[in-house]
């Protein structure tokens, strides 16, 4: 079977009708990042563990993630170890993920962290009828048959809904992306240029009334 | 000359107080007897157009000032004073003045510019300054970083900031909340450090004392001081890079990272239990007689508004000037100057229309 493109959502009108298809929100999706993003700064201190930005960035945005999504009746789901919440009624989750980047047409996504077995298992539980290549070999062929897209958050604030397969350990194949938004409306956390890089600066736009 | 309205007593103490001047000081410069200005402050006569313009030429306002009909009265406790025993009466009246004018200009920003709307949390209810800082960071997801610039940080979560051109160092800095919107009042004859501090004290002074507090005076200004410690200097942060026992030539070169005074971050490493009681006085005494007690050598670069920067700009590229700003709002220039941190007199502003050519 040959591979099939990828779907992208880019104008806000196609990426409401998306979500709301998927019976997810925009504003949901925008929490989940917001939440993730003040967690990642506060796991920057140096007492916290070298990976402790992204842990808590991590844990609160799968806490985000399913504390939005319960309130529309979705359910918590922990398929093969993940982390996710499962559509009551409809074959799909979702997980929490940590990204080098969101948004981008030039440079697809990749796990901040390498993906393990059981995440790779699960992402492919509805992958025969689109890629056969992709089963690895060690798969049962009794997967849970549910969509896996993950809600992708970069650390410059872009975000996007993505329902990819994963393969040794990282996102091989992208069946659909839906562009949540570019992080322009981040606070830019820049560099200040003074004796410590670290220190957040702040970009303030005005404009004519 | 275009005046609309009666004349307004209240503007005319407003104008007499922010100049520091007293009643009888105006009376002589504006050739009226005491009783007289006396009955005009207190509205009980209405001044001739003569009278009025003796009296702003007098208090070097305009004459229109004194026609505007609204004027926001300031309530005495609205503003605080870091130390009311050195401040005088005239110091105070004057920088709360200012505070009144700044309104004013503060409605006008807004009328015309799209400014970030006040995100600041009401935290009144939280009794450990230490706390109420964590969890605005927090809030803002500032993490344990420091903070580059805090004019920058008040300005992008809606506070309107306007400098203190006070010409005393008895003034540091106030706060207040008026309609809705927070101001921050900035003495700008301070060191950088000192107004990185204050910023910083005025920002806890407006999401702790907002809701009105049960606490005076000393104690809420210890509240606000705490609060601006443990918000400029994160204990983790802090924590992380200061060892027991630091030498003075660390704390020195520390304090750049976050933007602090060396008293400042001495202060704050004794309270994190890295020094102790002898510690912190023998380092207390080694900065002073090195100068950091009474400036601050080797100090970081003075922040400034960014938003008056942008509206300058703005005005600039549509042909107007501070003089504009001062003619819409009947203020005097100077008044324009004092509150925009100096931006608004950068000789370096290019002139529009004016061009450059060869001259053979």
């Amino acid at each position: 079977m040959s591979r099939a493109a990828t779907k992208v959502f880019i104008d806000d009108i196609d990426v409401e009708r998306r979500l709301s298809e998927l019976n997810m929100d925009r504003q949901d999706i925008l929490d989940i990042r917001d939440v993730a993003a003040s967690m990642h700064a506060t796991g920057s201190s140096p007492l916290f563990p070298a990976n402790g930005a992204g842990q808590l960035a991590y844990q609160y945005g799968t806490r985000e993630l399913r504390a939005t999504h319960l309130k529309r009746g979705w359910v918590i789901d922990q398929s093969y170890g993940t982390n996710g919440v499962r559509h009551p009624d409809r074959k799909i989750v979702v997980l929490y993920q940590n990204v080098d980047v969101a948004c981008s047409l030039s440079d697809l996504p990749q796990a901040r962290s390498r993906k393990g077995a059981g995440s790779e298992r699960l992402s492919q539980g509805s992958a025969f009828d689109l890629i056969e290549e992709v089963v690895p070999s060690t798969h049962t062929g009794e997967g849970l048959d549910v969509e896996v897209w993950y809600v992708m958050v970069a650390q410059d604030g872009a975000v996007e809904v993505t329902h990819a397969l994963i393969r040794g350990g990282e996102f091989s194949d992208f069946i659909e992306r839906i562009f949540v938004h570019d992080g322009s409306d981040f606070d830019p956390l820049e560099d200040d240029g003074s004796l410590d890089d670290d220190a957040v600066d702040f970009d303030i736009t005005i404009s004519r009334k | 000359m275009t005046t609309h309205g009666p004349f307004n007593h209240l503007r005319l103490i407003l104008a007499r107080k922010r100049r520091k001047m007293t009643a009888i000081q105006v009376a002589e410069a504006a050739k009226l007897s005491r009783v007289h200005l006396s009955r005009i402050e207190t509205g009980q006569n209405e001044p001739t157009m003569e009278t009025i313009e003796a009296l702003a030429k007098a208090t070097r306002y305009p004459v229109e000032f004194f026609f505007v009909p609204d004027t926001c009265e300031l309530p005495a406790e609205a503003v605080s004073f870091r130390s009311l025993k050195r401040t005088s009466v005239r110091e105070r009246e004057a920088a709360r003045a200012a505070g009144e004018i700044g309104v004013d200009v503060g409605q006008w920003l807004s009328d015309e510019f799209n400014l970030p709307d006040p995100v600041l949390p009401d935290m009144g209810y939280e009794p450990d300054p230490a706390t109420a800082a964590r969890a605005l960071r927090q809030a803002w997801g500032l993490g344990e970083k420091p903070i580059a610039s805090m004019i920058a940080l008040l300005e992008a979560k809606g506070v309107r900031v306007f400098s203190l051109a006070e010409e005393t160092l008895n003034v540091d800095a106030f706060s207040f909340w008026q309609d809705g919107v927070p101001y921050v009042f900035l003495n700008t004859m301070k060191t950088a450090e000192h107004g990185v501090m204050d910023a910083a004290h005025e920002l806890g002074h407006l999401i702790l004392h907002a809701g009105g507090n049960t606490l005076h005076g000393r104690d809420v200004e210890r509240e606000a001081n705490a609060f601006a410690s443990s918000f400029l200097m994160p204990s983790e942060d802090v924590r992380g890079r200061v060892p027991r026992a630091p030498s003075v030539h660390l704390i020195l070169k520390l304090k750049k990272r976050w933007r602090v005074s060396a008293m400042a971050l001495a202060y704050r490493v004794h309270r994190l239990g890295l020094l102790t009681d002898w510690q912190y006085r023998s380092m207390c005494i080694d900065l002073t007689q090195r100068g950091y007690r009474t400036g601050e050598p080797d100090g970081t670069e003075r922040d400034k508004s960014r938003v008056w920067k942008q509206v300058l700009d703005h005005l600039w590229r549509e042909g107007k000037t501070k003089e504009t700003i001062a003619r819409v709002l009947h203020l005097p220039v100077d008044e324009i100057e004092k509150l925009t941190f100096g931006l608004a007199s950068d000789p370096l502003r290019p002139i529009k229309g004016q061009q450059l050519r060869v001259v053979k």
